[in-house]
């Protein structure tokens, strides 16, 4: 971009609205002038040629008129001086607010001043950054603020003149921005300091808050006449009252329209400010890349440059980027929008954000910061075996501290070449293929031919390396290394996915009976591929639990025939689990194995998955007390489990990981 | 009276002129005044940097023990450089020392860019929290320096601009306003000198 170009063009725009500015304010105080006029004559020869002291100094010139012409020259005079002083006292009124400094303004929407000897890294990183854009645009180092409640990436240069002036940048800012993307809002606040935009801004805010006097003035009139105040003129003549009212009335027309297109037009220079601020970011930097890279960053995460706080409301014109809700449809938008901005600087631009990365680092996040599901456990119950279920269920969506050490503990115990493999997409449908060989050197080998013909036969040179390290891995870190296989898969193409799933089906088919390993591998493959998604299907909820009675007991049943063979046990966990389920406890019935194979539970997952919340949650706890109800967790229950918890949407933690807490 | 009025005029435009000279005079006085400044302001920032070299390099000795010669070749640039700046600064407007500093920069920027290269190659070094907080010191001073030139080129070109455009370039003339000598890197390859960049 031609920032010097763009400079000047911003310049020039910005000062054709400030003329704008001054014909609406020269437009204010003639309509004022006319309404005076229109009210004298309209009162005609009844009014009282002077006025002893109305409540307005300005009529009590206006008797002047035995004939009361158009052009009144003491009249404007007197109108004019008269308008001219409410704007003026209340600008100064105004203008004292923001007199006291940038530190104040800082200070009063909860800034904390960088200390220079921080030893925070960020922090010292920032102090760096400004003292750069200080020498790049000649100006005195300002001091540096800290917003540390507002996780949005935001920032504001805050002062009247450059020695006072102050930079302000929120946490977010610090946290998600690389050092060029600091360096461009930085140079884009020292723009603003520069520019002396902060002076213009409250200048040209407190001329419309005078003008908003104006419109004050009139509503506190029509009110005054509503109560009356002045029936002891109502004995000389209703010409007078009606005067008044017709001021009052012309005052807040007059106040109101200008104090909207004067936001307008102070909402039209902010925005080109913007655009000069953004256009010297660059000529500070020299580095396109830095600004529009934190603009991209604020279109690609959520929180974007929202502020939490209000209290920063008074001052959204200094932010770098929009901080509130605007108003009318952006026509009072204090900033262009993001791609306007961007497109600005990088006439390539994409339309592309920068979304941020999904992979949370557990060792780094905060744990107060992960937000806790409320806890859906009841009281855990006296036997260590069923706090089992009552933990699983509570741990269900939440991220606690002994989960992440139990899951780096079992991720230690994954073999490193797996580990290697999942994260490959190369090597990460071969592994899953892998996890799926039965034990049996027959039904192996036919399975090695079946993959060998879909997925070539370096796919079976990879397989036969991974080969040990599959044989040593425990059956029940087999589901842990699939979720591990997950973002890897997630990149592949959708016709290689295709082909993976026709593979699975052709292994799981040599293999003569499905697995219940198999069974948890596809409906989570399934769930978190969405291979056959339809957006339709989510539409519709069920939000009641005698809907779901049939396929509750399917999954119960499921779950209880796979705990144990004896019939007496399986009916007593699938007791266990229905006593959690108080409200359809009479409905359910242990179903006989046949009815609660597992295409029924495929049948009844796929219905369970529409249900609600609650139902999904109360569900799964009874789920989890019926493999806890005997004390034992088989491999086969813990994947059912997990596939039924995939399915239904809700994150359960590995159950070794539980179960070994 | 008719000469009385002409005199009048005549006094009247000579007082207009001598006002149009002067501004035009303080004007340029002005520019000047801002590119030695920042000029001033390069200085400082290169002082910085002679500065934190030596500790930088007593850090990366323990790791960098086969990399001898990288290390000897940046303390002996930052030498050669700290001289040239030291007869700059002595004369700021002599076109010859800004150009012999200007190429002992060059040398320095290219001696610690093949030194970040090295250590690119020590994980231990990377790690190492002293290494990280110098290295960030490091960054912001290379920052500071570049943008203390570009400071300087930018007023030097606004003060070139007004002493070049007529009616100002007849007045420089007259009262010896020397074209200034803009801050350029000779070396081309010094232009893409790698990025200082630990993260």
């Amino acid at each position: 971009m031609d920032f010097f170009a763009a400079e000047q063009r911003a310049r020039k725009r910005t000062a054709r609205l400030l003329v704008l500015f001054g014909f609406a304010v020269a437009g204010t105080v003639f309509a004022g002038y006319a309404a005076t006029v229109f009210a004298l004559r309209a009162a005609g020869p009844n009014a009282p040629a002077r006025w002893g002291g109305g409540p307005y100094g300005n009529m009590s010139l206006g008797g002047e008129a035995a004939e009361r012409p158009f052009w009144q020259p003491r009249l404007f005079a007197a109108v004019s001086l008269c308008t001219l002083a409410v704007i003026g006292i209340a600008s100064l009124y105004k203008w004292s607010e923001y007199s006291a400094g940038g530190s104040a303004v800082a200070e009063g929407v909860g800034g904390r001043r960088v200390d220079t000897h921080t030893t925070d890294p960020k922090e010292h990183q920032l102090l760096n950054v400004v003292e750069e854009m200080a020498i790049a645009s000649g100006l005195p180092v300002p001091a540096v603020y800290i917003l540390d409640e507002e996780p949005a990436i935001n920032s504001f240069a805050a002062g009247i003149t450059t020695s006072d002036a102050v930079v302000t940048v929120t946490r977010g800012t610090l946290q998600k921005l690389s050092r060029d993307e600091l360096q461009g809002v930085v140079a884009h606040e020292f723009s603003h300091i520069l520019n002396g935009d902060m002076r213009m801004n409250v200048r040209v805010s407190a001329i419309i808050f005078g003008i908003l006097v104006i419109g004050l003035a009139g509503r506190a009139t029509l009110w005054g006449m509503r109560s009356g105040r002045f029936g002891s003129s109502r004995g000389k003549g209703g010409g007078a009252v009606l005067v008044v009212l017709a001021i009052g009335l012309a005052l807040l027309v007059i106040g109101y329209i200008g104090y909207f297109f004067g936001r307008l037009i102070q909402a039209s220079v902010s925005r080109q400010r913007e655009f000069l601020a953004d256009a010297s970011a660059v000529q500070f930097t020299r580095n396109p890349d830095g600004i529009t890279g934190a603009l991209k960053k604020i279109g690609g995460y959520a929180i974007g440059s929202t502020l939490e706080t209000h209290r920063a409301a008074e001052i959204s014109h200094f932010f770098f980027a929009q901080a509130f809700e605007s108003n009318f449809g952006g026509l009072w938008a204090t900033h262009p929008p993001l791609t306007a901005r961007i497109a600005a600087i990088d006439p390539h631009f994409d339309g592309k954000f920068i979304e941020p990365p999904e992979v949370v680092d557990v060792a780094k996040e905060p744990w107060s910061r992960v937000p806790h599901m409320p806890a859906a456990a009841p009281s855990p119950a006296p036997q260590a075996l069923a706090a089992v279920g009552a933990a699983l269920a509570a741990a269900a969506g939440t991220l606690t501290p002994e989960g992440a050490a139990g899951a780096q503990a079992l991720l230690a115990e994954i073999p490193a070449s797996l580990r290697t493999a999942a994260r490959s997409p190369h090597d990460a449908p071969v592994l899953v293929c892998g996890l799926l060989l039965d034990d049996n050197d027959a039904v192996r080998q036919r399975q090695l031919a079946s993959i060998a013909a879909s997925e070539g036969s370096d796919a079976l040179h990879t397989l036969q390396t991974l080969e040990p390290a599959l044989r040593q891995l425990k059956a029940a870190h087999k589901l842990p290394v699939l979720q591990l296989c997950l973002p890897a898969l997630k990149a592949l193409p959708p016709t290689a996915l295709g082909t993976l799933a026709g593979t699975l089906d052709d292994i799981v088919q040599a293999e003569g009976a499905v697995t219940t390993f198999a069974f948890a591998l596809q409906r989570i493959l399934i769930r978190a591929l969405a291979v056959n998604k339809d957006p339709s299907s989510a539409v519709t909820q069920i939000y009641s639990f005698q809907a779901v009675t049939a396929e509750i007991s399917v999954i119960l049943s499921a779950l209880a025939h796979a705990s144990s063979d004896d019939a007496a046990a399986a009916a007593r966990a699938f007791a266990e689990g229905a006593s959690q389920l108080k409200l359809v406890e009479g409905r359910i019935a242990l179903l006989p194995e046949a009815e609660s194979g597992l295409v029924q539970l495929d049948a009844a997952l796929d219905k369970l998955a529409t249900s609600s919340g609650p139902i999904k949650q109360r569900l799964l706890m009874a789920a989890a007390h019926v493999v806890s109800a005997d004390g034992v967790l088989l491999t086969a229950e813990a994947e059912l489990l997990r596939a039924i918890a995939t399915s239904l949407d809700v994150p359960v933690p590995p159950m070794s990981a539980v179960v070994g807490a | 009276m008719t000469a009385l009025i002409i005199l009048a005029v005549l006094v009247a435009i000579a007082a207009v002129l001598a006002l149009w000279v002067t501004g035009i005079y303080n004007s340029l006085v002005a520019l000047r005044n801002r590119f030695k400044n920042a000029f001033a302001q390069i200085d400082v920032q290169l002082k910085r940097r002679y500065d934190l070299i030596p500790n930088l390099v007593e850090t990366a000795k323990g790791y960098l023990k086969h990399e001898h010669s990288t290390l000897e070749d940046v303390t002996k640039a930052r030498n050669i450089a700290l001289a040239a700046s030291q007869a700059a600064a002595a004369n700021p407007a002599d076109a010859n020392a800004v150009r012999s500093l200007v190429s002992a920069e060059g040398g320095l920027a290219g001696a610690l860019s093949r030194l970040m290269v090295v250590a690119e190659q020590y994980p231990d070094l990377k790690a190492n929290q002293t290494m990280m907080q110098l290295m960030e010191e490091l960054t912001s001073t290379e920052n500071k320096v570049a943008f203390a030139r570009q400071s300087y080129n930018d007023s030097v070109m606004v003060y070139n601009t007004s002493r070049e455009t007529f009616p100002n370039v007849v007045l420089a003339g007259m009262f010896g306003f020397l074209p200034a000598e803009l801050f350029h890197v000779e070396d081309p390859t010094e232009r893409n000198a790698p990025k200082v960049s630990f993260s």
